[in-house]
C-alpha cells in the first residue's frame, strides 16, 4: 500500500514539470512582456534595465530554470489589474470555485449512482428507457446553452431564483446544476454498465439464493463490486470538471479562479493567468491523487500491481 | 430475453441514417450558405433591431427567426455560423486522429521507453482539461479559424493515443505481423500496411465522436469569447450575445443553442451507430 502511494506521489513533480513547461511556453507567446509592462514612450535604456531585471537576455533554459524557481517559492509577479503579487489574488477566488465544483461532483455522483443503478435494475423497461435515454441526450447538450435555458426558466420567467452573482444559497443552485450536467449523463451510463457486468456474478446469485432482500444485494455486494469503473471515470473527469467549472462561472458571473482568469485573459494580465494554470493544475493533481487512493482501498487488487 | 432483443438489433441502422442525415444536412447547409441564406449575415438594420421570430406577434417573414441587436438576420447567421463550426471541428478532429494515431501506434508497436513517454505524458495531458489548454494557447496567439483548429487538433491528440495504443498491442500478437517481420519489412511498413488497416474501424468511431467533441469546445471557445473575433457568424459567438440579451430577445441564444445541439446530437448519434454496427458486443452489453 505505501509502495503504491510513493509510486503515485512520483508522478504529482512530473505532471507539475509539464504543466510549468507548458505555462513557460505560452508566456513567450505572449509576446514581449517589456512591451506590455512599459509604455511606448519608455526610453531603450529603461528597456534594457527591464530586460535585464526579468533575465530575457538570458538562454532560454535558464530562464525556464529562474522561471521553476519562481514557481516552487509561489512567486508569479505582479498582476497588473490588481498591483500586488498574483498569487494570493488566485487564492481568494479558489473558494468559490471549490464550493461550485463541489456541489456539483456531490450532485453528479448521487444523481449518476441512484440513476445507473435504477437504471441497470431496471433494464430494457421504461424507467431504463427513460434515464439512458436522457443521459444519452445530455452527452450531446453544450452545457453552457443549459445554464442560459435554466436562467431563462427558473430567473426570468418563474423568478425563483438569482440569474448571476453570489450571496445566499439560492445563488449556487443554477451553477451546480449546470457545471453538474457536464459529468451526470456518464456518470448514469459508465454505473449502469458497471452494476450490469456485476449484477450476474455468482455470488450476486449465491446472495440472493440465500434469500437476501434486493436492498442488501444492490447495496453489500453489486455496488461495491461496480464502484471502481466510476471511481477510474471520477479520477479522469477531474479535469473536466475544473475546465466546466470556467465556462460556468462565465456564464453566472460567479466570482472564482475561471472567471478570473477569463477576464485576466482579456486584461492581458499575464501573472494572474499563470498563477490561476498553476492552482487549477494542483487541485486537479490533488483530487486524481484522492481518488487513486479511494480506487486502492476499495479495491485490493489495484495496490498489487 | 432473447425475443425482446429482437427490437433493438435495427436500432444501429436507425442511429446511422438518422444520424448521417442529420449530418448530412449540416455539411449541405454549409457548403450552400450563400444559396440558402435569405439576408447578407453581417448587414446591419439598425430598424429592425430584435425583431421576434415569425410566428411571434411582431414577427415577419422577412427575418423568419428574427434579428439580433444589430439588426442582422439570424436566420443567415445561423447558416453561415455552421461553416466555421463544422469546418473547425472536423479539421481539427482529423488533425488530432494523425497526431494520436501516430504516436499511439508507436508506442503500442516499439514498446519500451518510447511506450513510456508517450503513455505518461497522455495520461498527464488526459488529465488536464483540454479546455483551459485551448483557452491559454489561443489567449496567448489569438483566435483565427487555423489557431482553434491548432489549438483543438493539438490539444485533443490523447484521445486516440489511448485507444489506438490498447488496440495496436493487442494486433500486434498477431501471427501475420509475426509474418510480416520474418519476411524483413520494415516498422513503418508494417504500422502502414498490417497495423493502421485493423484500426480504421474503431478509429472512424472515434473520429466522428471527436468532432461533436470538438464542435462542443470551438462554441465554448467562442462564447467565452476567445474563438473568432465578432462579428462573425459563429454560434458561440451568437449564444454568447444572446447571453446578454435574455430578457429582451431569447431567441437569439435559443436558436444558436439549438442549432449546436441538433448537430452535435447528430454526429453523437452517428459515432454511436457506427459502434455498435462494428462491435456487435457493444451491443449486447447495452
Amino acid at each position: 500500500m505505501i509502495r503504491h502511494i510513493l509510486s503515485r506521489l512520483l508522478t504529482v513533480p512530473i505532471t507539475l514539470l509539464l504543466v510549468a513547461l507548458v505555462a513557460f511556453v505560452i508566456l513567450r507567446l505572449t509576446g514581449d512582456p517589456v512591451e506590455i509592462y512599459l509604455d511606448i514612450n519608455a526610453t531603450e535604456e529603461q528597456r534594457q534595465l527591464l530586460t535585464a531585471k526579468l533575465h530575457l537576455d538570458e538562454p532560454v533554459l535558464v530562464q525556464f530554470g529562474l522561471f521553476l524557481g519562481e514557481v516552487l517559492r509561489g512567486d508569479f509577479g505582479e498582476s497588473l489589474q490588481f498591483g500586488g503579487p498574483a498569487m494570493p489574488v488566485v487564492l481568494e477566488r479558489l473558494g468559490a470555485t471549490l464550493q461550485l465544483v463541489a456541489a456539483a461532483l456531490t450532485l453528479a455522483v448521487v444523481l449518476g449512482v441512484i440513476g445507473g443503478i435504477v437504471a441497470a435494475l431496471r433494464k430494457d423497461r421504461f424507467a431504463d428507457f427513460a434515464i439512458s435515454g436522457l443521459a444519452v441526450a445530455g452527452q450531446s447538450m453544450p452545457s453552457f446553452w443549459l445554464g442560459i435555458l435554466l436562467i431563462q426558466l427558473f430567473a426570468l420567467h418563474l423568478k425563483w431564483l438569482p440569474t448571476s452573482g453570489t450571496g445566499g444559497l439560492e445563488h449556487l443552485v443554477l451553477p451546480t446544476v449546470t457545471l453538474a450536467t457536464f459529468l451526470l449523463p456518464n456518470f448514469i451510463l459508465i454505473t449502469r454498465t458497471a452494476v450490469l457486468e456485476t449484477i450476474n456474478e455468482l455470488y450476486v446469485t449465491t446472495a440472493r439464493a440465500k434469500g437476501a432482500g434486493e436492498a442488501v444485494v444492490v447495496l453489500r455486494h453489486v455496488l461495491p463490486n461496480a464502484i471502481n469503473p466510476v471511481l477510474s471515470f471520477l479520477g479522469l473527469q477531474t479535469g473536466r470538471l475544473m475546465g466546466g467549472s470556467i465556462i460556468t462561472e462565465a456564464i453566472f458571473a460567479w466570482p472564482g479562479v475561471g472567471s478570473l482568469m477569463v477576464k485576466s485573459i482579456f486584461q492581458r494580465d499575464v501573472p494572474i493567468v499563470i498563477a490561476a494554470i498553476f492552482v487549477v493544475a494542483v487541485a486537479i493533481v490533488i483530487a486524481n491523487l484522492i481518488v487513486d487512493l479511494l480506487q486502492s482501498a476499495v479495491d485490493p487488487r489495484i495496490r498489487l500491481d | 430475453m432473447a425475443t425482446r432483443r429482437s427490437g433493438p438489433r435495427f436500432g444501429h441502422r436507425i442511429k446511422i441514417g438518422l444520424g448521417a442525415a442529420i449530418v448530412l444536412g449540416a455539411v449541405l447547409m454549409a457548403i450552400l450558405a450563400p444559396l440558402l441564406a435569405p439576408h447578407d449575415p453581417y448587414r446591419q438594420d439598425l430598424l429592425a433591431r430584435l425583431q421576434p421570430p415569425v410566428w411571434a406577434e411582431q414577427g415577419a417573414w422577412k427575418h423568419p427567426l428574427g434579428t439580433d441587436n444589430y439588426g442582422r438576420d439570424l436566420l443567415s447567421r445561423l447558416i453561415y455560423g455552421s461553416r466555421l463550426s463544422i469546418m473547425v471541428g472536423v479539421s481539427a478532429a482529423l488533425l488530432s486522429a494523425v497526431l494520436g494515431s501516430v504516436l499511439g501506434m508507436l508506442a503500442g508497436y516499439k514498446g519500451g521507453w518510447l511506450q513510456q513517454v508517450i503513455m505518461r505524458f497522455a495520461d498527464a495531458h488526459l488529465a488536464f482539461p483540454e479546455i483551459l489548454l485551448a483557452i491559454l494557447i489561443v489567449a496567448a496567439v489569438g483566435g483565427s479559424a487555423l489557431n482553434l483548429i491548432l489549438v483543438l487538433g493539438v490539444s485533443g491528440w490523447m484521445v486516440y493515443a489511448r485507444v489506438m495504443y490498447n488496440l495496436t498491442r493487442a494486433v500486434r500478437e498477431r501471427p501475420f505481423i509475426e509474418a510480416a517481420v520474418s519476411h524483413g519489412a520494415s516498422d513503418a511498413y508494417i504500422l502502414a500496411r498490417h497495423v493502421f488497416p485493423q484500426l480504421v474501424p474503431v478509429l472512424t468511431v472515434v473520429c466522428t465522436l471527436q468532432v461533436a467533441q470538438m464542435i462542443l469546445q470551438e462554441t465554448a471557445l467562442s462564447f467565452l469569447g476567445l474563438g473568432l473575433p465578432p462579428p462573425t457568424a459563429t454560434w458561440g459567438n451568437m449564444l454568447a450575445e444572446g447571453r446578454d440579451r435574455l430578457w429582451v430577445a431569447p431567441w437569439i441564444a435559443n436558436f444558436a443553442g439549438l442549432a449546436i445541439i441538433l448537430v452535435v446530437w447528430g454526429i453523437n448519434m452517428l459515432g454511436n451507430g457506427l459502434r455498435e454496427h462494428l462491435d456487435p458486443k457493444a451491443k449486447e452489453r447495452r
